[in-house]
């Protein structure tokens, strides 16, 4: 931009002064050329008119007369400085000198002298030859004159030219600020001055035309920012959705759907970290298996939705009897297995026995006629933490101890021994 | 002082006179002026190669007149510009010689010839003159006066009046003589 401006600057100036420059030294050649031809003009016509009375006089014989002739014309014209006449045989025979100081030049003369041959009209002898020689005053005031006039005039050039820089100058500071303005604006900061500007230039149109663009961008921003809070919202929304989602996925992967405990194969899972976890620590952990004692004459009997209110109201009972830390899981059809972490196998034996006539103590309403109550048989097993390596071995213990509370009468605690 | 006042009597009486003095200079002078006056003048339209100058003279001016012809025939022995110039003096009484002369002097005389030659020139359109600027009073066409400066006197009304046209040069450089009169 700076070089736009200064190369615009440059070239008016410097076309300007060629210009003006050029049109003054020809107007001023052609003043002088006309001066001079004026003055030769002038001086030929003075001439013209001496000549014949010099020469009449001359062929006359009457020399004091023409000596007084050209004295009266020295005296007449001021610009004449000097006279002289010289004969036919190269003698000066007159001599006029306005002032001492005027040298008369010999060889080569300017404009301001004048010669001609002074002619017998009758015979067409030459009879002498007269040069005049004027003053350069007029000359001289007029090259002044024409001095001033330049001077003034580059004066003048100079002012408008001046004047015209700072006129380029301002609009290039209104389309610098304008440049500013469009550089540093921010959509979203909406910082562009939005004050129209009142000049009918064209940087104003520019300028305009800029505040217009600006505010239709502003427009499409706002509506792009309420979309994409629109958007945020939905996203958050199905976000929220999708991670219940997954929970509840998760949920449905790890527990059981009617008694809502947690399934075999999180069981499995969780289990080996437990055992992992005690090894490392040192910490006893121990196994209760239960199973409904008759569970499949409940069904029988009174069906299996029976059965199932059955199953979740034992499930509920084992929440009521365990601790948080304690993973209770349904482990098959009416089969349920409990791991107790940091629990010896006496600890476990208690837990399973208050378990146990809990069950046995809990009704379960068919149709608010009948009263249902349901034994179950339990085994214990403490896990070896130096010999098991799996979990599976301390459950297949407890299942042998569960094995036997069935076998030996049912609705009681057994604990394995080795 | 006897010779100062001798001089002094001698141009009083030429003045009560009426005379004029025709010195050697005044002679060159006219000698030169002569020839040239014809051929400033619309009358050397009628020449053809011969300008014709008649002298008149009294008696007593003779000589005078002789030596007017021989000052000219030494300033223009060859003529003036291919006109060969003849000179002719005669006795005032003698004045039909001028008869086909462009030009002719006037030394002085009785005022009876004068009025005569001046009568004469006028029939003839023959320019006239003189040295003694009292002729032009009587009607000369041209005289000359010898003062600081020598300067040509111009009789226009005489001259019109013979339809005599003079260069305008010369007259650029005269002096036009009117009578009191006029």
């Amino acid at each position: 931009m700076h070089k736009i401006e200064i190369k615009i600057i440059l070239s008016i100036v410097f076309f300007t002064i060629l210009i003006v420059g050029l049109e003054r030294y020809q107007l001023s050649s052609n003043i002088m050329e006309q001066f001079i031809e004026s003055k030769k003009s002038k001086n030929r016509l003075l001439i013209d008119t001496i000549t014949p009375i010099v020469s009449l006089n001359l062929s006359l014989g009457l020399d004091n007369a023409y000596k007084e002739y050209l004295n009266t014309i020295a005296e007449q014209n001021n610009d004449i400085e000097y006279i002289r006449l010289i004969d036919a045989d190269d003698h000066t025979i007159f001599d006029y000198v306005k002032d001492s100081t005027v040298k008369f030049e010999e060889g080569k003369r300017s404009f301001n002298y004048c010669s001609k041959d002074i002619v017998d009209s009758i015979t067409d002898d030459k009879l002498a030859s007269i040069i005049l020689k004027f003053s350069n005053k007029d000359y001289e005031n007029m090259i002044n004159k024409n001095r001033n006039i330049t001077i003034n005039l580059s004066f003048v050039t100079l002012l408008l030219l001046t004047v015209f820089i700072l006129l380029v100058k301002r609009v290039f500071k209104h389309l610098k600020k304008l440049t500013g303005d469009v550089l540093s604006y921010d959509p979203k900061e909406n910082n562009f001055p939005m004050t129209e500007s009142q000049n009918r230039d064209e940087i104003a149109l520019i300028h305009n035309a800029i505040i217009s663009m600006v505010l239709k961008i502003n427009s499409y921003t706002n509506m792009l920012d309420t979309l994409n809070a629109s958007l945020e919202d939905k996203v958050k929304e199905r976000t929220k959705e999708l991670e219940f989602r997954n929970k509840e996925l998760k949920l449905l992967a790890s527990t059981d759907p009617l008694t809502k405990l947690y399934n075999r194969r999180y069981f499995t899972k969780t289990s080996a970290q437990i055992l992992a976890i005690s090894k490392r620590n040192q910490l006893d952990l121990s196994i209760i298996m239960l199973d409904v004692d008759e569970f499949k004459r409940v069904n029988d009997t009174y069906g299996h939705a029976v059965g199932d209110d059955v199953l979740i109201a034992i499930a509920t009972t084992l929440k009521e009897f365990t601790r948080e830390s304690d993973v209770i899981c349904r482990f098959g059809g009416e089969e349920f297995i409990i791991l107790l972490p940091e629990t010896n196998v006496e600890g476990a034996k208690i837990i399973a026995e208050k378990i146990r006539l809990a069950i046995k103590d809990k009704v379960v309403h068919i149709n608010n006629t009948v009263e249902l109550k349901s034994t179950v048989s339990i085994g214990v097993s403490q896990v070896d933490l130096q010999s098991d390596k799996h979990i599976e071995t301390s459950i297949h213990r407890a299942d042998k101890a569960l094995y036997e509370a069935k076998e030996t009468g049912k609705d009681k605690v057994c604990i394995y021994h080795n | 002082m006897f010779r100062l006042l001798l001089s002094f009597s001698m141009l009083l009486s030429a003045f009560m006179l009426n005379a004029a003095t025709y010195d050697d200079d005044v002679l060159s002078i006219f000698s030169k002026v002569l020839p040239r006056l014809v051929l400033m003048s619309n009358t050397k339209d009628e020449i053809k190669n011969e300008i014709e100058i008649c002298i008149l003279h009294d008696d007593i001016d003779e000589k005078k007149a002789a030596l007017l012809i021989k000052k000219t025939n030494d300033i223009y022995p060859n003529g003036i510009k291919n006109y060969h110039i003849t000179l002719k003096k005669t006795n005032y009484s003698n004045i039909i010689q001028c008869e086909d002369s462009k030009l002719m002097f006037l030394f002085n005389s009785d005022e009876k010839n004068i009025h005569h030659v001046l009568d004469f020139s006028r029939k003839h359109a023959i320019l006239t003159t003189s040295y003694d600027s009292q002729l032009l009073k009587d009607g000369a066409d041209i005289s000359m006066f010898l003062g600081r400066k020598i300067v040509p006197y111009i009789n226009l009304g005489s001259i019109q009046g013979k339809e005599i046209v003079l260069h305008n040069t010369l007259l650029r450089i005269s002096k036009i003589y009117k009578r009191e009169d006029q």
